[in-house]
C-alpha cells in the first residue's frame, strides 16, 4: 500500500475541524466545502514551500472569506436562496447511541448567537487558545474568554430546554 | 453555572469529534496541495515529525528528529555557528577526495616500476568523473521571539551536499554527503 502523503495526514487531522467551523459560517454544505477548499489553498499559498499552514491561519482565512461571501450574498439576496438545500450533514462523528445527543448539541449550536458559537467552536473543537482566537477575530483575549464562558452557559441552557 | 458544571459540560462537548468531510473533498484538496506545494515534506510546529520523501536521505531525517534543536531554538549563537561553518561540508568533501587520490598514487608508485606510469595515469580524476549534487531535504519555519515579545520568523532549509567521485577504470567510487542548514529571517509576522 502506498504511503499516504503528508498533506493527506494533515488533512485527515485538520479538515474535520475546518469543515465544522465553515459549516457554521456557510449557508449550505456545498458552500462550506468550497470555503474550506479556498481557505486551505490560500493559507498554504501564503505560507509557501512544502509547509502545511498553521491551523489558526486557515481558521482566520475561513472567517475572513465567510465575511466576504456574506457581503456578496447581501447584494444578490434572495436570488438563489430558494434553490439551496438548507439541511446539512451531521456536524459530529458519533456512534448510534450518541447520535441523538450530538444532534441535540448541533441544534443548540445553531441557535447560539454567532459571536459565541465561533468562540466555542474554535476553543473546543479546533483547539485554539484564547490568544489565538483573539488575534484571529481581532478582539481582546478577555472578551474571547467571557464570550466563551457565556456561550457555554447558553449552550447548556439550550440543551436543557430541549431535554426538559 | 458553576465552574464544576462548566468543566463537566466542556468535557462532554470535547467528546464529540467533528465529522469527517466527504472523501471527495479531501482527495481534491490533497491533489491541489500536492500539485502546488509538493508532497508536504515537513509539518508545522506542534505537529508530529514526518519521514522525508527520499529513502536515500532517511538518515538525515532521523538526525533531524534527534537533533532538531534548530527548529525551535533560533538562538543567536546557534544560528551564527550554522552560518559560519556552512563551508565545512564542501571543503571536507574535497579533502577526502584529495586524500583518496594521494593514497592511490602512493600505492601505484610502490608497485612494479613498469606498471607505475600506466596506472597512475589511469587513476587521475577527470572532471567528468566528479558529480556534485545538492538536495533539499527539508524546509520549515522557526519562530523566535524578540525580548519585547515580537515574533521573528526564520525560513530554514536543510540541504545535503553530496560529492561523488567515480573511477570506472579502477572500479572505485567515493561518495561523501554532508548536511547544510540555511537559515534566512523572513520578517516579522503575526497570525
Amino acid at each position: 500500500m502506498a504511503r499516504q502523503s503528508e498533506w493527506r495526514r494533515w488533512l485527515d487531522d485538520q479538515a474535520p475541524k475546518f469543515l465544522l467551523f465553515a459549516r457554521q459560517k456557510a449557508r449550505c454544505e456545498a458552500d462550506a466545502q468550497d470555503l474550506v477548499q479556498e481557505a486551505v489553498l490560500e493559507a498554504a499559498g501564503r505560507v509557501g514551500s512544502e509547509l502545511p499552514p498553521p491551523p489558526a491561519l486557515v481558521f482566520a482565512t475561513i472567517h475572513r472569506r465567510a465575511i466576504d461571501w456574506a457581503r456578496r450574498e447581501e447584494r444578490r439576496a434572495g436570488r438563489e436562496t430558494a434553490a439551496l438545500e438548507p439541511a446539512m450533514d451531521l456536524w459530529f462523528d458519533t456512534d448510534v447511541e450518541r447520535r441523538e445527543h450530538a444532534q441535540l448539541i448541533q441544534n443548540a449550536m445553531r441557535r447560539l448567537p454567532e459571536i459565541y458559537r465561533e468562540v466555542v467552536t474554535l476553543r473546543i473543537w479546533a483547539g485554539l487558545t484564547f490568544v489565538e482566537i483573539a488575534e484571529m477575530l481581532g478582539i481582546p483575549a478577555n472578551t474571547v474568554a467571557s464570550r466563551y464562558r457565556y456561550g457555554l452557559a447558553e449552550l447548556r441552557k439550550l440543551t436543557k430546554e430541549v431535554l426538559a | 453555572m458553576s465552574d464544576l458544571e462548566l468543566e463537566k459540560f466542556e468535557a462532554e462537548l470535547r467528546n464529540l469529534k467533528p465529522a469527517r468531510p466527504a472523501e471527495e473533498l479531501v482527495v481534491r484538496l490533497e491533489a491541489e496541495l500536492q500539485a502546488r506545494h509538493g508532497s508536504g515534506l515537513t509539518v508545522p510546529e506542534r505537529a508530529a515529525p514526518v519521514e522525508p520523501r527520499r529513502g536515500k536521505f532517511a538518515w538525515m531525517a532521523r538526525g533531524r528528529l534527534l537533533g532538531g534543536w534548530f527548529r525551535f531554538q533560533a538562538e543567536g549563537t546557534r544560528l551564527l555557528s550554522a552560518r559560519i561553518f556552512w563551508w565545512l561540508a564542501p571543503v571536507g568533501c574535497a579533502l577526502i577526495i584529495g586524500a583518496v587520490l594521494m593514497l592511490r598514487n602512493e600505492g601505484v608508485h610502490s608497485g612494479q616500476p613498469g606498471q607505475a606510469t600506466e596506472l597512475s595515469a589511469r587513476s587521475t580524476a577527470a572532471g567528468d568523473n566528479v558529480e556534485i549534487d545538492r538536495q533539499l531535504v527539508a524546509a520549515f519555519d522557526a519562530v523566535a521571539r524578540l525580548p519585547d515579545g515580537e515574533p521573528v520568523r526564520f525560513r530554514c532549509h536543510e540541504w545535503v551536499e553530496a560529492v561523488v567521485w567515480r573511477d570506472p577504470a579502477g572500479g572505485v567510487e567515493v561518495e561523501s554527503q554532508a548536511p547544510h542548514l540555511e537559515i534566512v529571517p523572513v520578517g516579522l509576522e503575526t497570525f
